[in-house]
């Protein structure tokens, strides 16, 4: 009898384990840890489809948790949870890798134009301090000079940008001051080409 | 029970008018010996049948419950309720994802929240029914949800649509009205020679415009609009400008008076029969009259800034009055010039009057050296003051004028450019700031 007891003990025992099952907060904690860091790594702006996927895993997960919450505590479990925890994690720390690359990416970019104009508008102003003077020729280098100062104002607007992070729009500021110069430096070389011509 | 024992006694007696004695004698006997022996024995047949039926009876109950348990557990899953409505979810899903795709988020953000919203709660309900043992599954309610949701993406998706058309109709718009503005300014520009800030500021416009492309191409449609009209803004300010410093040339006052001055030269040179010289410089063009006729009309370049009259040195305007031709320079650093009396009295005058209010900086004279020279004929404004003709019409002149000869040098005639630039643009930028 005391045996049957014992047993008995141990079975119940044993179904109380299994059936007070917990969530597993350690896996949510991390993959709520991944999306927070899948957020400030800019995926909001960077990486979209990525953070949308995140957001989707999200959902099912707390559907999932909701679902075994919802049910009698010795028939929960926690398995699929911890699945789908595992997967917003995988799917949040995609989301962070793509944000920071297509950051990086973007970031070159805009630092590879600001660059190509900065050395493009130094070019152009030295061009114009050794451009042909002659006759007539102080209007248009008063025109050439606003228009290089122009640029220039519109570079620092994308050394600005750069600074505060906004990649894309450091990008659009630096391409639409190239053509500004590139077109001052035609006039120079225009200018220079007909003093040529007329020796 | 016809003929047998009454099994109710007959305690009220019929008729009696008092109810409430009757009925107590009624419950009384209701529950008396008799009656409860009377029941005994008019059941007995029954208690007989339930002992000898018994367990048939309880078979057939035990059956019925079990058929009626059965038919309670298969009729959900036969009925179909039982069912996962995979494909309402599938079309769910892609409705969301048209949205999505459409970035209903951007440009529906309320609507697309809600359809996100439905969603969730959708397929939170499908996994709910999803983890029920089959018979007690029932996904109506979830293929309701998950309709509400397909319902709520596709609005958003269509809202969506509609809210990023608009947008970029907004932009188109915003850059159509950039565009035209900055050629007006580019136009202006051409027209007059602009001054740095002014030359800074159309500079920038055409930049925030190729700006204001590149973020349109991007699909940023807001921030392509604000840019534009930050273009748009930038050239009407340009425009304006030239617009106010051409407005002189459209004054009706000063015109007429510029008509008079070159009557007047006219009158003159048929009077006297001598050769005179009337400059209009918004014209850009140089008259030279004999007898009160011209004789000729040569392309003449003015000093950059010549929306201006002078009024000190380095200003770069041609000066405006009359004037005579002081002495010929057969051999100029411009080919050949004649050189004109300016300043003469008037512009003196003109020149103090203006320094003791503080209008001319010190230091600044009123200039000087003005010319008609030889190296002209370019077509754009270039002198620092003078009047500049190409060398074969300077080499004409040359012949036909002496020392002395009047030179009259007007604004215009209304008819030029600078007055055509204020009437043209004058309605369209009297509204900026």
């Amino acid at each position: 009898m005391r045996k049957m007891m014992a047993v008995l003990s141990l079975v119940f025992g044993l179904v109380l384990v299994a059936g007070c099952s917990k969530p597993p907060q350690q896996a949510i904690d991390s993959a709520n840890a991944s999306i927070d860091a899948a957020k400030q790594a800019g995926a909001a702006d960077y990486a979209p489809d990525s953070l949308r996927a995140v957001d989707d895993a999200k959902a099912a997960l707390d559907a999932e948790l909701k679902v075994q919450q919802d049910k009698f505590a010795l028939f929960r479990s926690y398995k699929k949870s911890d699945e789908l925890a595992a997967d917003v994690k995988a799917k949040a720390d995609k989301a962070a890798a793509d944000a920071k690359a297509n950051m990086e990416q973007a970031k070159n970019d805009a630092t590879a134009a600001i660059g190509n104009v900065t050395t493009a508008l130094a070019d152009a102003k030295a061009a114009l301090d050794k451009a042909p003077k002659g006759k007539g020729t102080a209007a248009d280098i008063e025109a050439m000079k606003a228009d290089l100062a122009a640029a220039e104002a519109s570079l620092n607007d994308a050394n600005a940008a750069l600074s505060s992070g906004n990649y894309k729009d450091a990008k659009a500021k630096a391409d639409a001051a190239a053509s500004t110069i590139q077109n001052v430096m035609s006039q120079i070389q225009a200018a220079i080409d007909a003093k040529a011509g007329k020796k | 029970m016809a003929g047998g024992t009454p099994i109710v006694p007959s305690a009220v007696p019929p008729g009696s008018r008092s109810a409430s004695p009757a009925l107590v004698l009624w419950i009384a006997g209701a529950f008396s010996p008799t009656f409860l022996g009377a029941m005994s024995r008019r059941f007995s047949g029954f208690r007989t049948f339930v002992a000898r039926w018994r367990w048939r009876l309880f078979a057939l109950v035990f059956c019925v419950t079990l058929l009626g348990c059965a038919a309670g557990l298969v009729w959900p899953i036969a009925a179909g309720y039982t069912e996962a409505p995979l494909y309402d979810k599938g079309r769910a899903w892609d409705a969301l994802e048209d949205a999505r795709r459409a970035a209903a988020s951007r440009w529906a953000p309320d609507v697309q929240r809600e359809a996100e919203s439905a969603m969730r709660v959708a397929l939170a309900a499908y996994r709910r029914e999803e983890v029920r043992l089959l018979p007690f599954r029932d996904f109506r309610p979830v293929r309701s949800a998950l309709a509400a949701a397909e319902d709520k993406a596709r609005r958003a998706q269509a809202e969506g649509n509609r809210g990023r058309l608009d947008a970029k109709a907004r932009a188109d718009e915003a850059l159509a009205g950039g565009e035209m503005e900055v050629a007006r300014g580019t136009e202006v520009g051409e027209a007059m020679h602009l001054g740095p800030y002014t030359r800074t500021l159309l500079q920038k416009s055409k930049i925030a415009l190729r700006e204001a492309k590149a973020i349109h191409a991007r699909g940023d449609f807001p921030e392509a609009q604000r840019r534009a009209e930050q273009a748009a803004a930038q050239a009407r300010a340009v425009s304006k400008h030239a617009v106010d410093a051409a407005s002189r040339y459209a004054e009706p006052s000063l015109v007429a008076r510029w008509r008079r001055m070159i009557d007047e030269t006219i009158r003159w040179s048929r009077s006297s029969g001598g050769t005179a010289i009337v400059v209009l410089k918004e014209n850009h063009r140089l008259d030279v009259y004999d007898d009160g006729r011209v004789v000729r009309s040569y392309r003449a370049d003015m000093g950059y800034r010549s929306v201006n009259d002078k009024l000190a040195s380095g200003d770069a305007a041609t000066p405006e009055g009359r004037y005579r031709i002081t002495h010929k320079k057969p051999g100029s650093a411009y080919y050949k010039a004649l050189a004109l009396d300016y300043p003469n009295s008037e512009d003196r005058a003109r020149f103090a009057q203006m320094k003791r209010r503080g209008q001319i900086p010190r230091g600044v004279g009123p200039g000087g050296l003005i010319e008609i020279h030889g190296d002209g004929g370019r077509g754009k404004d270039w002198t620092r003051g003078c009047v500049a003709i190409s060398n074969r019409d300077i080499d004409d002149l040359f012949r036909r004028v002496g020392v002395g000869t009047p030179v009259t040098i007007v604004g215009g005639d209304g008819q030029g450019r600078f007055a055509r630039l204020v009437r043209e643009h004058g309605a369209s930028t009297s509204g900026t700031q």
